[in-house]
């Protein structure tokens, strides 16, 4: 499953809310679609999800283009708008339930469809709760599970973790990867970035309406990142000789040491990591551990972006 | 699992969805509950004193005033809790992409789903009475007839309520507006509400059954009952194309829609004229109603989009000869102003048709010849709508929503009704006292029609600016009819490696 987007474009008057943004992700990734407010992320995710029509450009999920067959785009994808589920008198099994009728899913195959996805998104135990008693944690989770509920291989998900708790975000953070690791295809918005890191392989970042960098983490890092940390952690009690032997090396900015472990800044070349590994090892040191974390979206996106608005 | 066991879950699954939903909804409100009990223990208390306050074994007719009052307490309550009830929740839903856009779900289920939630409550409040009323039976003073027909017509203005605060949910506005738009609602509700359980009240107590054979009494009832079928029918298209998303062709089955009713009503009002009463009045009653529709609808075509999305354009024939009616019936300003139009033309025609066909008494003929006014209202309709679209185009280059050329249209009405006469005053040494008899100042105003001493002038000059607009309303149509292509398909890019 491919999802492709092709110079979308998405105009209010004189404001260009979307303007010729492309970019492509495929099945069993994670994309973080961000931007500043106003950037036009909801606009395009809402285009995506066939509830506004492009300017210009079209957005194609599996093939099919949004534009001119929404119908089939609809059962492939599902959205999880930003806004939350707004019945009162039902209770959250026959929510989801109606949802279920609502994409044509027949009886028994729609009953074990729903206890499956209640059982997925952790429902089952308040599947009976009316939805104006549940918390705005338990509405989020409800609707992850609205979005899922036809077994959608795309899903798209505006601030999904907007107003969680810690403990609702670290739920989330999980199904998500869990979703992922079923091969789904997932574009989520989010304004906390560093839960993005976490779950992210790709992102898409955006800023008044224009694309800045699409791509996986590994490309974006090598383009944007000036550079980067490498935590070394010493088999033996050397520390401070590693730390002493670090700074005269080449290609290093900076060494500290933190705890048991010495982190090392060094230019953006991923070769050169390489290299300080090997040269230690020539000049005998034993290293236990030699990484480098992740780069943190955070750290991109304010590398990349200027916190222009329009 | 057996064929018979089954068979409650294929009804289930070809239930709407969202009557499902509505009803399961309906169940768990505590609203609807509190609203049935105590709709129920009014019937009681109404009942009780009725029976002890009265001597109902001497009186012959104590079973119709209690009927009366029965259904009157029936048909007030549902007109004003259905409808609100139903509307309430639609508006709430619409403010919100829960269910409207994000599966698969048609605005057609939606529109058709809410209604028949409704129907089916008001049926459950309906069969609440029953019980009720069927002891009015018992009480005399009252027959069969009058009872289902009158609460069969109740139950039709129920219906007609509910379906008309359908579409003001589905009405795009401000919350402001949303606000004045409940109050002008509930309004119309409360009158719809005091008068079909007064009108419903004396028609049960004026006995119904011995008018049975009356084909007066019938032919009205049947025009009532097809009437409220193409409002309905009218207002529940609307509201699918309301709901539908604007990029949709949501105007063609609104369209389709009024010119099959147009044709229908039009062929029955001949029948009831020329067979049936002898008459002219079914024939007018139907070219009154059109015409106003009509123009209605012109005016709501100028502020239809101008330009076509893909999902329009791929929709369009190839054949070029399927084209022209296409452009017609598609959703779009121009093409919706010429369909209005043919059939504003065509209305007048069939109506100057049947003038010369039937036979009509003096007052009738009379009448025939105020169709001289509604064309006038006509030319008005038409040379506002264009001017207004002009006004968007040229004036204000496009920087007004196409939504909002209505509003154009109205402001050039007031400025029509304002300025000659601001003008006057300033210019006439005799003040308000120059406006006169012959006086031109307000025949930019529609209205001014009714008006003896402005009819002939109002009508010239509607004539004139209606021609002048013909010109430029022409171009807009050309041009738009010759942008009216098929959409070239983008094949989508090849996948990624």
């Amino acid at each position: 499953m491919e999802i492709n987007v092709v110079n979308l474009k998405r105009y209010f008057g004189k404001t260009k809310a979307v303007d010729g943004i492309s970019f492509n992700f495929s099945s069993g990734h994670i994309f973080g679609f961000i931007g500043p407010n106003g950037a036009g992320k909801t606009t395009a995710m809402r285009v995506l999800a066939t509830i506004d029509e492009p300017t210009a450009g079209d957005a194609y999920i599996d093939g099919f283009s949004v534009v001119e067959e929404p119908e089939k785009t609809r059962r492939l994808m599902g959205f999880m708008p930003d806004s939350l589920p707004t019945h009162k008198d039902i209770s959250v099994h026959e929510y989801l339930d109606f949802f279920a009728r609502a994409y044509g899913i027949p009886g028994r195959k729609r009953r074990v469809i729903v206890k499956r996805t209640e059982e997925f998104t952790n429902l089952t135990g308040i599947r009976d709760k009316m939805l104006r008693a549940l918390s705005k944690g338990m509405k989020q989770r409800v609707s992850l599970a609205r979005a899922m509920v036809h077994d959608p291989s795309v899903l798209i998900m505006d601030e999904p973790a907007a107003g969680l708790d810690p403990r609702a975000r670290v739920e989330l953070r999980e199904l998500l990867k869990a979703l992922g690791a079923q091969g789904k295809a997932i574009l989520v918005s989010s304004h906390i970035l560093t839960e993005l890191s976490e779950i992210c392989d790709g992102a898409v970042i955006i800023e008044q309406g224009k694309l800045l960098r699409a791509g996986t983490m590994a490309e974006i890092t090598a383009l944007d990142l000036k550079q980067r940390v490498v935590i070394i952690r010493p088999a033996d009690d050397r520390l401070k000789e590693l730390h002493k032997a670090l700074l005269e090396m080449p290609n290093i900015l900076d060494a500290n040491i933190a705890g048991e472990e010495v982190e090392v800044e060094l230019d953006g070349d991923p070769l050169h990591a390489a290299h300080i590994l090997t040269d230690l090892i020539k000049k005998g040191f034993l290293i236990n551990e030699f990484r480098q974390p992740k780069a943190h979206l955070e750290d991109l996106f304010m590398n990349i972006t200027k916190g222009n608005v329009q | 699992m057996s064929f018979l066991a089954s068979i409650p879950e294929k009804i289930s699954d070809r239930l709407n969805p969202i009557v499902v939903k509505e009803l399961r909804q309906a169940v768990q409100s505590r609203f609807v509950s509190l609203s049935l009990v105590g709709f129920l223990a009014i019937q009681v208390i109404v009942i009780t004193i009725f029976v002890l306050g009265s001597d109902v074994s001497s009186e012959f007719n104590s079973g119709s005033k209690i009927f009366v009052v029965l259904q009157g307490i029936l048909i007030g309550s549902c007109v004003l809790f259905v409808p609100i009830y139903t509307s309430a929740r639609l508006g709430a839903e619409r403010a919100n992409v829960d269910l409207m856009f994000i599966t698969t779900i048609k605005p057609r289920s939606i529109v058709t789903g809410k209604l028949m939630a409704a129907m089916i409550l008001t049926l459950l409040l309906f069969s609440a009475c029953m019980p009720f009323m069927t002891f009015t039976y018992l009480l005399r003073g009252i027959d069969l007839p009058s009872m289902f027909i009158t609460l069969t017509l109740g139950f039709l203005l129920v219906l007609a309520a509910t379906q008309s605060t359908i579409l003001m949910a589905t009405l795009p506005a401000s919350a402001l507006a949303r606000v004045l738009l409940g109050l002008a609602v509930a309004v119309g509700l409360i009158y719809a509400a005091f008068g079909g359980a007064y009108g419903l009240g004396y028609l049960a107590s004026s006995g119904i059954g011995s008018k049975m054979q009356d084909w007066e009494f019938l032919g009205s009832m049947a025009l009532t009952l097809l009437l409220t079928a193409e409002s309905v029918g009218l207002m529940m298209f609307l509201s699918i194309a309301l709901l539908s998303p604007p990029s949709s062709n949501r105007m063609m089955p609104v369209r389709i829609f009024i010119t099959i009713a147009w044709l229908v009503t039009g062929v029955i009002a001949w029948i009831f004229s020329d067979l049936v009463l002898s008459s002219v009045v079914p024939m007018l009653s139907w070219t009154i109603i059109h015409v106003s529709l009509l123009c209605f609808a012109l005016i709501v075509a100028t502020c239809e989009r101008d330009k076509w999305g893909p999902r329009v354009l791929r929709k369009v024939p190839r054949n070029p000869l399927l084209r022209l009616p296409a452009f017609l019936f598609f959703t779009g300003g121009a093409g919706g102003v010429a369909w209005s139009v043919i059939l504003l033309i065509l209305t007048f025609g069939a109506s100057l048709w049947a003038r010369d066909k039937l036979p009509s008494s003096f007052i009738f003929s009379t009448i025939y010849d105020e169709l001289g006014i509604m064309l006038g209202f006509v030319l008005y309709a038409y040379a506002y709508g264009i001017t207004a679209v002009m006004v968007r185009k040229i004036i204000f280059r496009n920087r007004i929503k196409t939504s909002s050329t209505w509003v154009i249209a109205l402001a050039l009405l007031a400025l029509a009704a304002i300025i000659p006469v601001v003008f006057a005053l300033i210019a006439s040494p005799g003040g308000i006292d120059h406006f006169d008899d012959d006086d031109i100042w307000l025949i930019g105003v529609p209205f001014m029609l009714l008006e003896s001493q402005y009819e002939e002038k109002c009508f010239a000059f509607a004539s004139v600016w209606a021609a002048l607009m013909l010109i430029p309303g022409t171009v807009w149509l050309i041009d738009r009819f010759l942008a009216f292509k098929p959409h070239r398909t983008i094949p989508p890019p090849l996948p990624t490696k």
